[in-house]
């Protein structure tokens, strides 16, 4: 469904230095430095698949989606998605894909989503019936009950999230680009968005890729990743694998009603923060309950959460993996 | 069940009624457009002040009122705002969202245009005809002429509008095209012949004038309508309108293409 080859995306930026005399100079000589953004990435995703694509801030993840929905040419490489090349943009390809942003809209803000989703039919020129069938079923899929008829500002962010991504699959595309779609959104909201997301997945047997810093979308919703860092694909494989091999522990956040020593606390982990009535401790994942149940026991605990290692971390963890790897290989 | 046409038409259609739906919101804003539009108005007391002695190079105060209203009419029905939101758009990323959808982005700002100019029909045309009885210019009209008017108001919107629209587009090379817009506006102003009628000056002026296209936005539908052209100077002057318009409709065509190649949808 979407093939990759050799992708690659190199940024003209312009330098400036900061205060009014790196102005000055750069308004007679601009200095340009080129970013790679996307450096020789290749990859296949087959029809149905979700794929989750994680990695830091800048790493490349979205300039990647844009090239593959078209907003971006490409410097170097090939894309396919679908049969088409992006970069094209012809009708029958933007009428199969689609692409979510986080807080990007394309709903009209003063009036309610109902007329954004009237243009949306006559863009797309969907007949009357699939229309009606297809908001129906959004409307069931993503609890819109009541929402369509009010106008877009006066939305909880919620709210428009959901109405956004019910305009943006009103034309039913088989391809899905999400780009952090539970971006800003309270647990419950994210909750029914992934449900959502797998809900139409499995009735459409559409493709999704999608990036997100939130563990729990990824986890939820994908069972291959693809992990990319400054440009480069460094993992491609097995969601469950990738946990793991890499983050073989969990977190444990405790709050004491009196401080703790550090000595006290290392016996039942490794300790990674501590301030006096706080700590985080690291611990393997096959003991962290019966850890928990003794911590409570042994010492004076106002509160204790249980956490999967961020998910930066895991990367951070892949990525400095790599690079010992390599500094391996280079001996 | 239907054709290419009968999806352009319905397609309008919707675009159209939810631009004006959404166009409702700011009607106070609209009315307070308007009245910045009087720059024409305000030309035509000065004009007419000066007239009050004797005619100046052949208008009397009743000419010059006749010409200022009309004026009043192109500037209105030809107003113009894209370049603004365009190149913001295309600086901050916005254009993505529209990007993605199987629509020229052109499309959505022609309809928000037209719906600016349906909302001006029920107040711009009594204020002229009121304008034009209370100062004794109804007579200096060629009413025959009136269709003749109309359609070289659209070849002035045509132009004026796919004109500001590549210059948006320059946003996608530089952050400053706003910038080109004061200087844009202070030459179309002048040339165009909203200031003083473009027949006070001398006839080389006036003939370089008549090669840009800008005497073709203002100045030649209002001569137009005020009879003063021979069948083979509106001859020309429609030639003239099709040729810019043409011209500009090719150069929007060419920046839209390479400008994407260069667009980098910058934010999330």
């Amino acid at each position: 469904m979407i093939s990759v080859r050799h992708l690659t995306k190199h940024y003209e930026v312009h330098e400036k230095q900061a205060g009014f005399l790196g102005s000055l100079r750069a308004l007679f000589h601009r200095e340009y430095k080129a970013v790679k953004a996307v450096a020789d990435v290749s990859f296949e995703i087959g029809p149905g698949e979700i794929v989750g694509f994680l990695g830091p801030n800048g790493a490349g993840k979205t300039t990647t989606l844009k090239m593959l929905s078209g907003l971006l040419h490409p410097t170097a490489g090939e894309v396919s998605v679908a049969g088409f090349t992006p970069k094209r943009r012809q009708r029958e390809f933007l009428t199969t894909i689609t692409l979510v942003m986080g807080q990007k809209q394309q709903l009209i803000w003063d009036l309610p989503a109902a007329d954004s989703f009237l243009v949306n039919q006559a863009i797309y020129d969907i007949p009357d019936e699939v229309y009606r069938e297809r908001v129906g079923e959004l409307t069931e899929m993503l609890g819109l009950g009541g929402l369509l008829n009010k106008q877009v500002r006066k939305l909880s962010l919620g709210e428009r999230m959901k109405c956004e991504l019910a305009a943006a699959l009103l034309h039913g595309p088989k391809v899905l680009f999400l780009d952090e779609p539970t971006i800003g959104l309270d647990v419950n909201m994210q909750q029914a968005v992934r449900d959502f997301v797998a809900g139409y997945n499995e009735r459409h047997g559409a493709t999704v890729l999608l990036t997100s810093h939130y563990m729990a979308d990824v986890t939820a919703l994908c069972r291959r990743v693809m992990v990319i860092d400054s440009g480069a694909l460094i993992f491609d494989g097995d969601l469950s694998s990738l946990i793991e091999r890499t983050a073989p522990q969990k977190l444990l956040k405790l709050e004491f009603r009196v401080p703790q020593s550090e000595a006290a606390l290392r016996a039942y982990g490794e300790l990674r923060e501590c301030s006096e009535l706080r700590a985080e401790l690291r611990v393997a994942r096959d003991r962290v309950t019966e850890t928990a149940a003794r911590l409570l026991a042994d010492l004076p605990i106002v509160d204790i959460g249980i956490e999967e290692v961020p998910i930066e971390e895991i990367i951070g963890q892949v990525f400095r993996g790599r690079q010992a790897e390599r500094a391996e290989a280079a001996k | 069940m239907s054709g290419p046409l009968a999806r352009r038409w319905r397609l309008a259609r919707v675009l159209l009624s939810v631009t004006l739906a959404a166009f409702i919101e700011y009607r106070a804003e609209v009315l307070i457009w308007m009245i910045a539009g009087t720059l024409p108005l305000i030309m035509m007391f000065i004009w007419m002040g000066l007239a009050a002695n004797g005619p100046v190079g052949g208008y009397a105060a009743a000419d010059f009122a006749a010409y200022f209203l009309l004026v009043f009419i192109l500037r209105q029905f030809t107003v113009c705002w894209v370049v603004q939101p365009l190149s913001r758009e295309i600086r901050l990323g916005e254009m993505s969202a529209r990007l993605m959808r199987p629509l020229d982005p052109y499309w959505t700002f022609v309809a928000d245009h037209m719906v600016a100019l349906v909302m001006r029909l029920p107040i711009v045309p009594p204020v002229v005809l009121l304008g034009l009885l209370l100062t004794g210019a109804f007579a200096k009209l060629s009413l025959a002429a009136l269709p003749l008017f109309l359609v070289a108001i659209v070849g002035a919107w045509l132009i004026r509008f796919n004109m500001h629209y590549s210059l948006g587009l320059v946003a996608f090379w530089t952050d400053q095209a706003t910038s080109f817009e004061g200087l844009l506006f202070t030459i179309y102003m002048v040339f165009g012949g909203a200031l003083f009628p473009i027949s006070l000056l001398p006839p080389t002026a006036q003939e370089i004038i008549a090669l840009t296209p800008f005497s073709y936005m203002i100045g030649f539908p209002v001569d137009i309508m005020l009879g003063k052209l021979s069948t083979a100077e509106m001859l020309r002057g429609f030639g003239m309108q099709a040729v810019w318009t043409l011209a500009f409709i090719g150069l929007r065509h060419l920046t839209w293409r390479q400008g994407l190649k260069r667009y980098s949808a910058v934010g999330a």
